[in-house]
Parts: C-alpha cells; sequence; structure tokens
C-alpha cells in the first residue's frame, strides 16, 4: 500500500525519481528547483537509490549528460527552472530530435532580466516547440503522478520522446501539501524496465548517433519527428489508463470543472487551475455559469479535443502566465494556440486573453471572478474589446467586479435591443 | 538574349569556383545586368568536387532556389569529366564549357557521349603562362564574354581594370587584361548536335533518398563503415604509382594514409585503393624507399 | 591478454576504425591520429565526438565511415556528453543489462576550438567528476570546420580569417593558451602532449591513458593542410618540424610527474617550422622579423619551463 506524507512538491518530485530509480540523473541546482536535487542527493547518499547521480558544472552539461546517456541505453533524467531551462535551449532540440526519452521536471521560474526567481511560464513556454512533450501540474499530487507517466510516455515504443513536466515554482514547488506516495514496487512495475534496442553501448552491432543532415535528409527526419509527436497524444492516454488502472488515479489531456452548461469558460494552466476553481464556485453560487479547462498536455497541443469540449460555450478566456513578445497583441502562447485550434476546428466565438502572475505576481479568486466578468460581458456583447488584459499591472485599465456587472447588464440588455 | 541566364560552375574546392562564379556575376553587372552567384554550401573540403552558381538577369532576380535547368556548364578541372551529374539538367540547346587542352572527340566520350554545344579552352595554361600562376577563371571571362555575347571585351577590361587597379600594380593588371583576351580569342567552339527537345543525357538525381517513413528514428545511422560505398578516388589530382621493387613493406604508407586506402595483407604492401585515395601525396612522402610517385590524375586518364 | 605489440605488421592486421569514404581534405592528420589512437586499444571503445571537421566530415548521412559505436551530440559538450556515456556504463552494468565483464573504453575527439575554447567548462567539469574517459583534443590550432577561425590554440603571428594580416595586424597577436598545462592542474591520472609523426610515442600514451585509474587527456597536434596552408604531403614533415623545433614538445603528467618524452638532439630555430607554411608567410617580411624573434623567445621560454619541470638540465 501506499501512503499519505506531508511533502514540498519539489519532494514529491524527488520520491518519483527514487521510485523510479533512472540510471543516470544529470543535473545543477537553481531556484526553485534545488529541492528536487538536494532531496535526490540525501536518498543517493543513504544508499536509497541506486543512480549514477552526477553532479554536473551546468544546465547544458546536465542535459548533455543526461543525452549521451539515454543514447547509451540509460533511462536519464535532470531537473531545472528559469536560466537553467534557457542555458539548455541547444540540446533541448538535440535530445527531441535524437529521439532520446529524457524526463525532465521543470519547476516554472521567470526568465531574467530583471532576475527573478518566483513562478511564471515564460521558461517551459520558450521551449514549447523544441520537440518535448509538456505536461503541466496543478500541484504536488500531479507532479509526482505526472513525472511516473512521464517515463512510459517518453520511452513509449510509439513515441520515444522527451517529456518535461512542470509544476509552479514556490507555489507547487514549496508548499507542502498531503501527497500519496505509491508503493515503491508498484511504482516500479507500472515503469517497467527501459530495454531500447538500439544503444550506443551495443558493441556487436556498432551504431552512429548523431550525424551530419543535408537537405537531402534533414526533412525527412523532422517529418519522422512529427509522427512522434502525432502518436504521443494516444500513448499519453494510454499510459494514464493504465495509471488509473493501477492507482485509481485518472487523468486525460486535460480536466475540467463545471464546464458542461457554461456560458463561459477560462483556460488555464497549472496551479492557478485551483485557484479559479473557487472562483468558479463563488460565482456559480451568484447563479452565473462559469466553467474551467485546464490544460494537462500543452505539447502535443489537444487541438480537437480543447475545442471540442468547450464548442458549447460563448466565450473563452486563455489565462497566460507568459507573454510571447511581438505575436499577435502582445499576447500569451496558450492563447495563441487557443485562437489557431478555434480557427482551425470552426469554433467562431469570442476568446480573450488574460496575462497574469508575471515573474510570481499573486493571483486571487476575486481577480480570476473580474475575469469571468469580463468574459461574461464579452459574451454578451459578442465582441472583445481589449483582446489582451495584462492582469493586475499597476497602470492598466482594471477588471470589471462582478458588482459591475450587475449594473451593467440590463443596460446592455437595452443597448443590445 | 533570353531574359535570364543560369550558369553552372564546377570545380573542387579551392580552385576559385566560388569566386569564378561572383567574378563573371560582377563582370555583368557592370554591363548592366541583374545577378545572383552562390555557391552550394557542404562540408566538402578541399580537393571535393563543389559547385557554384551564377544568375544573369535584364530584370530584378526574385527567384532563391538552386540552378536546375542550366544554360551553361563550365567545368573548370578536366578531372571532373568522368562526373555523372556534370550535365545534369543541361537545357538541350545549352552549352558545356571545359578547361581542358584535351581534343573535343575525347571530351565528349568522357562525358558519356555528349552530343551537345561545346566549348573548350586551355585556360590552365593561359593562366600559368601569363599569370604564373593557376588561376583559370581569367581566362575563361574571355571566353564566355565571347560565347555568350553578354558584354563586350572592352566591357571586361574596364571592369577588370576597375576591379584590380585599386589593389594591385600595372603588371599585374596587364597580364590579367592579357589573359582575358586570350581567352576570348583562344577558345575552341565545337557546336554539336543536340535537337531541341533532346535531353543530352538522363542523370538520376537524388541517389538512395528514402521516405522519411522509412529512415531509423532519431538520424540513427546503422550500418557502420558504410562511407567505404561513398567514392571520394574523383577527388584526385594526383594518384600515387608504386615500384614495387623497391618496396620494403616497411607500412608507413599504411600508418599515415588518412583514407584507409593502402591496401595491406599479411603484412605486405599489396597497392592502393583507387576508390578512396584522395591522392594527398602523404604515402609517396613518408615512404622510406621513395617507392611511391605522385603523377598527375588526368594523364593517367587520358592515357585510359 | 597481451596488448598488440606496437609494430605495424601486426597492427595491420586490425580492422581499422575510421573507413575511406569519408570527406576530411585528403591529407588531413585527424583521420591519422584517430587511426593512431584507437589502433592503440584493444578493448573495445566508445567514440564521443564534437562538432567539428572530423564529425561533420565522418558522418554525412547516411554515410558514416565509423566502424565503432559513434556519437555526436553538440559543440562544446564532448566531455559531458561522454560523462554520461560512462556513467550510464556503470549503471547499466549495475543493474545487469550489460554484462560485468565487458570493458569498454570511451575515447572523446575534439578540435582545439571544442577543448580549449567553448567546451572548455564542460571538460573541466568531466575530469573533476573523475568520470573514466580519454579525451583526445585534435590540436589543429583554429576553427577549421567554420573556415579557419582564430581559436585560443592559434599561435602568435599565425594568419586565420578572423586574425588577417593586414596593415596594421599581424596575424593573431596573442599568444596561444597552455591548455595542456591547465589539464594538468587538474590532478587527473594522466595528461600528455603528442603529434602523429611520433606514432609510437602517441600509441604508448594512449595505451597509459587508457590504463589510468580516472580521466586521462591527450593533446595532439593535428596538422590541418588547409588551415595552415601547405602541400598536403607535406603533413607529417611539418608535424615532425613542430616536435623538432620544441614548438609542440612531447611529455606526459602521469600522476602528477612531468616526463619529457622526446628530446630533439638539436633544437632547430623556430623558423625552419614557420617557414613551411602559408599561414606564417607574411613573418618572413622584413618588418616582422621582431615578431619572430620574439616567437623565438617563447618556444625557447616554453620549452625550458618544461624541462625544468620535467627534471631535465635546461
Ligand atoms: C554553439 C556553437 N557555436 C558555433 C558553432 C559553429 N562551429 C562548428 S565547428 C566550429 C569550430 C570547430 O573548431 P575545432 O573545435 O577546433 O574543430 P576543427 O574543425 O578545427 O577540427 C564552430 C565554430 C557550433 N556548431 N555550435
Ligand atoms: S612506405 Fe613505401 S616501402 Fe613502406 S610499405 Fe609503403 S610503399 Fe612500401
Ligand atoms: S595519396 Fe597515398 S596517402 Fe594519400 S590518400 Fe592516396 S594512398 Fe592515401
Ligand atoms: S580543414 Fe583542416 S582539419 Fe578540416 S578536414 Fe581540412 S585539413 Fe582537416
Ligand atoms: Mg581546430
Amino acid at each position: 500500500m501506499g501512503r499519505w506524507m506531508a511533502l514540498e512538491g519539489t519532494e514529491a518530485v524527488a520520491y518519483a525519481m527514487k521510485q523510479i530509480a533512472p540510471d543516470v540523473v544529470a543535473a545543477y541546482p537553481i531556484t526553485p528547483q534545488t529541492g528536487i536535487v538536494q532531496t535526490f542527493a540525501q536518498f543517493v547518499a543513504d544508499g536509497e537509490v541506486s543512480t549514477e547521480f552526477l553532479q554536473v558544472e551546468s544546465e547544458h552539461s546536465a542535459l548533455s549528460a543526461c543525452v549521451g546517456a539515454a543514447a547509451a541505453g540509460a533511462r536519464a533524467m535532470t531537473a531545472t527552472s528559469s536560466q537553467g531551462l534557457a542555458l539548455m535551449w541547444e540540446i533541448l532540440y538535440i535530445a527531441a530530435a535524437m529521439r532520446l526519452p529524457v524526463v525532465m521536471p521543470v519547476v516554472n521560474r521567470a526568465l531574467s532580466a530583471p532576475i527573478n526567481i518566483h513562478c511564471d511560464h515564460s521558461d517551459s513556454m520558450g521551449a514549447r516547440d523544441a520537440g518535448w512533450i509538456q505536461i503541466y501540474s496543478e500541484n504536488a499530487q500531479e507532479a509526482y503522478d505526472n513525472t511516473l507517466q512521464a517515463v512510459r510516455i517518453a520511452e513509449h515504443p510509439q513515441v520515444r520522446l522527451p517529456v518535461m513536466v512542470m509544476m509552479d515554482g514556490f507555489i507547487t514547488s514549496h508548499a507542502v501539501e498531503r501527497v500519496w506516495i505509491e508503493e515503491d514496487d508498484a511504482v516500479r512495475a507500472f515503469v517497467g524496465t527501459y530495454q531500447p534496442a538500439c544503444t550506443l553501448l551495443n558493441l556487436e552491432r556498432p551504431l552512429t548517433f548523431g550525424a551530419l543532415d543535408f537537405y537531402d535528409y534533414y526533412f525527412e527526419h523532422k517529418r519522422h519527428q512529427v509522427e512522434a509527436m502525432r502518436r504521443a497524444k494516444e500513448a499519453i492516454l494510454e499510459v494514464a489508463e493504465d495509471f488509473a488502472r493501477r492507482f485509481g488515479r485518472r487523468y486525460g489531456l486535460f480536466e475540467t470543472y463545471r464546464l458542461e452548461d457554461a456560458e463561459v469558460a477560462l483556460v488555464v494552466l497549472s496551479s492557478t487551475a485551483g485557484t479559479a476553481r473557487v472562483a468558479v464556485d463563488n460565482l456559480r453560487r451568484l447563479g452565473w455559469r462559469v466553467g474551467l479547462l485546464k490544460p494537462r498536455v500543452y505539447r502535443p497541443f489537444p487541438d480537437h479535443e480543447l475545442i471540442e469540449a468547450l464548442r458549447h460555450v460563448r466565450a473563452i478566456g486563455v489565462m497566460d502566465r507568459a507573454i510571447a513578445f511581438g505575436a499577435m497583441e502582445n499576447g500569451g502562447p496558450l492563447w495563441l494556440d487557443m485562437l489557431a485550434a478555434a480557427y482551425r476546428h470552426g469554433l467562431h466565438i469570442p476568446i480573450a486573453n488574460y496575462v497574469f502572475g508575471l515573474g510570481g505576481r499573486d493571483i486571487t479568486p476575486s481577480e480570476i471572478e473580474g475575469i469571468f466578468t469580463d468574459l461574461m460581458q464579452i459574451a454578451e456583447r459578442g465582441m472583445i474589446t481589449r483582446p489582451v488584459t495584462y492582469v493586475g499591472v499597476r497602470g492598466e485599465a482594471p477588471l470589471p467586479t462582478p458588482a459591475e456587472w450587475a449594473l451593467w447588464l440590463p443596460e446592455a440588455t437595452i443597448a443590445g435591443d | 538574349m533570353q531574359e535570364m541566364i543560369e550558369i553552372r560552375w564546377h570545380g573542387r574546392g579551392g580552385q576559385g569556383v566560388v569566386t569564378a562564379a561572383r567574378l563573371l556575376a560582377e563582370a555583368a553587372m557592370e554591363a548592366g545586368y541583374f545577378i545572383q552567384a552562390f555557391p552550394d554550401y557542404g562540408p566538402e573540403r578541399s580537393g571535393a568536387p563543389i559547385r557554384a552558381y551564377t544568375r544573369l538577369s535584364r530584370s530584378p532576380i526574385s527567384l532563391h532556389s538552386p540552378v536546375k535547368a542550366p544554360d551553361l556548364v563550365i567545368v573548370l578541372d578536366e578531372t571532373l569529366l568522368g562526373d555523372p551529374s556534370l550535365l545534369e539538367g543541361l537545357k538541350p540547346d545549352g552549352w558545356l564549357i571545359v578547361n581542358s587542352a584535351l581534343p573535343p572527340e575525347f571530351v565528349r566520350r568522357r562525358v558519356g557521349g555528349y552530343k551537345g554545344h561545346l566549348a573548350l579552352l586551355d585556360a590552365t595554361r593561359i593562366a600559368l603562362e601569363v599569370l604564373r600562376r593557376n588561376l583559370p577563371n581569367t581566362p575563361l571571362l574571355g571566353a564566355l564574354a565571347r560565347l555568350t555575347g553578354l558584354f563586350s571585351l572592352e566591357d571586361l577590361t574596364r571592369h577588370i581594370r576597375h576591379h584590380l587597379a585599386a589593389k594591385f600594380g600595372e603588371d599585374v593588371v596587364r597580364a590579367n587584361l592579357e589573359a582575358v583576351r586570350r581567352g576570348f580569342e583562344e577558345v575552341r567552339i565545337d557546336p554539336g548536335q543536340a535537337s531541341p527537345g533532346e535531353r543530352p543525357i538522363e542523370v538520376p538525381s537524388g541517389g538512395m533518398a528514402l521516405p522519411w517513413f522509412e529512415l531509423p528514428r532519431g538520424g540513427l545511422i546503422l550500418d557502420a563503415g558504410n562511407a567505404i560505398a561513398y567514392r571520394t578516388g574523383d577527388w584526385r589530382t594526383f594518384r600515387p604509382v608504386v615500384e614495387m621493387e623497391k618496396c620494403t613493406h616497411c607500412l608507413y604508407c599504411w600508418l599515415y594514409c588518412p583514407d584507409d586506402a593502402i591496401r595491406v595483407a599479411g603484412g605486405q604492401f599489396l597497392g592502393f585503393d583507387e576508390a578512396h585515395c584522395k591522392g594527398c601525396g602523404i604515402c609517396a612522402a613518408v615512404c622510406p624507399p621513395k617507392a611511391i610517385i605522385m603523377v598527375e590524375e588526368s594523364r593517367v586518364v587520358a592515357a585510359v | 591478454m597481451a596488448a598488440t605489440p606496437l609494430n605495424l605488421k601486426v597492427l595491420s592486421e586490425k580492422r581499422t576504425p575510421l573507413s575511406g569514404g569519408h570527406r576530411l581534405c585528403a591529407g588531413c592528420a585527424e583521420a591519422i591520429i584517430v587511426k593512431q589512437v584507437l589502433l592503440a586499444i584493444d578493448d573495445p571503445v566508445v567514440v564521443i565526438n564534437g562538432t567539428g571537421c572530423l564529425e561533420v566530415s565522418t558522418t554525412i548521412f547516411p554515410y558514416t565511415a565509423w566502424r565503432v559505436p559513434w556519437i555526436h551530440v553538440a559543440f562544446e559538450n564532448t566531455a559531458a556528453v561522454a560523462a554520461g556515456v560512462e556513467a550510464a556504463y556503470r549503471a547499466l552494468i549495475r543493474r545487469r543489462a550489460i554484462p560485468e565483464d565487458r570493458r569498454v573504453v570511451f575515447v572523446a575527439f575534439a578540435g582545439d576550438g571544442g577543448t580549449y575554447d567553448i567546451g572548455l567548462q564542460a571538460l573541466s567539469g568531466a575530469l573533476e567528476r573523475g568520470h573514466k574517459f580519454l579525451y583526445v583534443c585534435l590540436d589543429n590550432e583554429g576553427y577549421m570546420n567554420t573556415g579557419i577561425q582564430r581559436s585560443s590554440a592559434t599561435p602568435r603571428g599565425a594568419w586565420t580569417t578572423t586574425t588577417p594580416v593586414g596593415a596594421v595586424m599581424p596575424g593573431k597577436p596573442q599568444w596561444r593558451k597552455d591548455l595542456t598545462g591547465i589539464i594538468a592542474a587538474h590532478r587527473i591520472p594522466y595528461v600528455a602532449q603528442a603529434a602523429p609523426s611520433h606514432w609510437k610515442d602517441l600509441m604508448s600514451k594512449v595505451r597509459k591513458a587508457v590504463a589510468a585509474d580516472g580521466p586521462a587527456f591527450l593533446n595532439v597536434l593535428a596538422d590541418c593542410n588547409r588551415g595552415w596552408r601547405h602541400d598536403p604531403a607535406l603533413t607529417l614533415e611539418v608535424t615532425r618540424m613542430a616536435v623538432e623545433t620544441c614548438y609542440w614538445p612531447l611529455f606526459e603528467v602521469e600522476n602528477g610527474v612531468w616526463r619529457l618524452s622526446y628530446r630533439p638532439r638539436r633544437k632547430l630555430p623556430i623558423t625552419e617550422y614557420l617557414k613551411l607554411q602559408g599561414r606564417f608567410a607574411h613573418l618572413f617580411q622584413p618588418e616582422y622579423q621582431n615578431l619572430v624573434a620574439e616567437i623565438q623567445a617563447e618556444v625557447d621560454r616554453r620549452w625550458e619551463e618544461l624541462l625544468r619541470r620535467c627534471g631535465e638540465h635546461v
């Protein structure tokens, strides 16, 4: 049997890593990921896990060592945040293109400058097109569960791609929560052993890894990589299914909350989804038909599934904890993807963007209620006046409050006649 | 002239192929053309066959794709005549222009029985005589002025003077002008019989290109040492020849050959692997009894 | 099992690690060095190669010239990748995914750019952590793959495309970095400098290196005829001159003990080395006489320092 433990998010992930017992872990400390490295180092020191633990001299080397180890046939993991992920950038693409199933928990933190150690999603969002599968976790339990599943997804024979598992810096990484930790043996049985056919250490059949391609092959190899990403969706669900069967916790590509009869919906990743649930409940109590969708898998982007789940609503709000500078309206990446998906699948309703929480700026239920209020107005008007709102930024026009909505409603009805 | 002329240059790394493509473009620019000159960028090293391209047009060139159907194919090095891709896409009424002293029949035979328009110029000899360096580009420019009528010899003279006078003395300028003039005069024209629409030669391009779903995952190469199937023997301009009587089978040549092109069995030197020897001359240089000498490849080819 | 004797007749019976059909320049010393290094090792090897001429020219998809397992990941991380591969090997033995008695030697090859410059951090880290592998720097004194740019291994006065010779610049203004010394300061079990012209010395060093209990480093002078601008046939002659002028001394540092491997009977003036190469051609113009004298003085200074370290009479 498993057990409840009071763990910080980073500790929960370190526990997952201990139970996975990767052959090689190469990592470098950075706030707020440090807890993972330190906790894991203690497990190694106590002989609780027999991983080759490389305390490398940089994140660039951490991921490089993982690439080497994975090519050699080992199960390899690392973990990072922010600047560390940025330093890995070059090797992110290589790990994906070499189709090496490295698993990497990422504790989301803002990118410099100004240097800031707190949560936002600029780091992992910057890596969204690097060819890694990206899974976002709401809390420590999800981070633990997703880390276990990531190993299976990455190594899935139809996939063989690296996976990032995100959790929010400090909010999740440093908060102690009740986490159900599964039995070691059960985890071991779930993750299985990694036995790739083609490895660098196969001396009978010497292979060449990482050759040079010209225009005559590069594109075909990229097309091959696309196929892996395409198949990943199915593999993620297959792994989730097995996970649910063994451990009873069910995961999909995304999760919805009171969405079935909602008029307006909010789409938001990670820990903020939990806060948004409180806002939904508050507004539901007032009789507002609001709902929530929390994507779990961001890459591959489940465009069709997301749009089908939202087809019945009148307006959508997308919350982004990152800015895609210079992109349309300087909005956030999730919003841009949602707009593209809606267009692609013929959903023609207003979709507004709410950029929030950069550099660890708090986001409260009442602010999210403001977002819902704005969305109600948008739904009523059938159009958007402010496509992107930077929530809670001094100097920006504030969002309406639910109380204002009550005043505004009859007037709008008249105007709408 | 037609609206646009496309030219493909063939030479070896280090022979100034890229410069040649550029020089022609610059000369044409002086004569009022819109131009493009670009190389094929590859990992190929000195001695390896390489290509460059020139496009000349009366109107601005917006095309940015490789030249697929050249009007002219210019070969700077006659040891490349056996290259099966030499005539790839050459227009039926296009011209093959070769830096060579060989007779036209011989060149045609080396190029797989080519029947189209051919022009020959011994640019290397002119360069060596006039410039005292193996720079065949300059005489070739003269030949091109004559063949294409794109610009006059006077245009070219003005351009070269302008181009060189800033950096070099009058002797150098004059020698270059002389090289151009001789190229203009000495080019040998051997019109072909290609009828419009007939492709001189069909070359399958792309080799063993596989569709994406047949490639191994992650860019792996499964077949260790399969580069042996890739010929580098045609990079050679000199080839090693051994006098077996002198050989002591010390195997220094084997140790130092960078291309694994010394054949050895049972500790005995057997000869050279012609498919891969690049003609570097190291074996000859390190052979203690001087049993190996290097001879010019074109002589060997001509003797075949 | 006794090691294969360092005898060419016997060695020539071994399968060469690198096939023909690679696309290094005619006469490139990198291929010669790879052959000497890998033929010296009797155990199976796995090669880790950083970006550079060797990597680019030997594995052009769908062709590979390597007959041994080989991996390339990037430019600056050769030692980190090697560390990962070596760690994987230890882990896989421990979980019995590969047999315990399977001996494998890990050999990393990278250029001077990938070693002296951009990869120095990853190398230093891997050496400090003590991974058991042999790192071979193919030191051709420049970034040759990108078309002959200067590196911190480029010698003073040498022409490169980023240290061109001009009215106010005599080629590279700075002295080259003493990387071998820097690596020796890591106190790893084995560090040496070698040259392919002295093949037996090189191969014996490789053997000591792979027998060492921990990381080993070999800095090998890798003549690049294209970048150094000379006839490819002269490759071994130029290399030999580097040794005979004491520009590139052959020595080793075994467990902290410095030992000279070769002392020329008569130390030749540096001009004997410089004059063979086009990259130094400008130095023979009268205005650079002083620079040549400075170069000679620096070679002498570094040579004498080495002699003292090796306990040789100066
Ligand atoms: C991060 C990064 N920066 C630059 C390059 C471009 N680059 C590739 S190889 C190379 C130089 C290689 O020099 P060296 O390591 O000395 O090897 P050589 O080619 O001389 O053998 C450079 C600059 C790269 N591939 N990656
Ligand atoms: S180096 Fe000369 S003598 Fe020695 S084996 Fe080769 S050809 Fe014979
Ligand atoms: S010339 Fe000699 S050393 Fe050079 S590639 Fe040919 S056989 Fe090898
Ligand atoms: S440029 Fe130099 S190092 Fe690179 S392949 Fe050519 S000779 Fe070798
Ligand atoms: Mg170099």
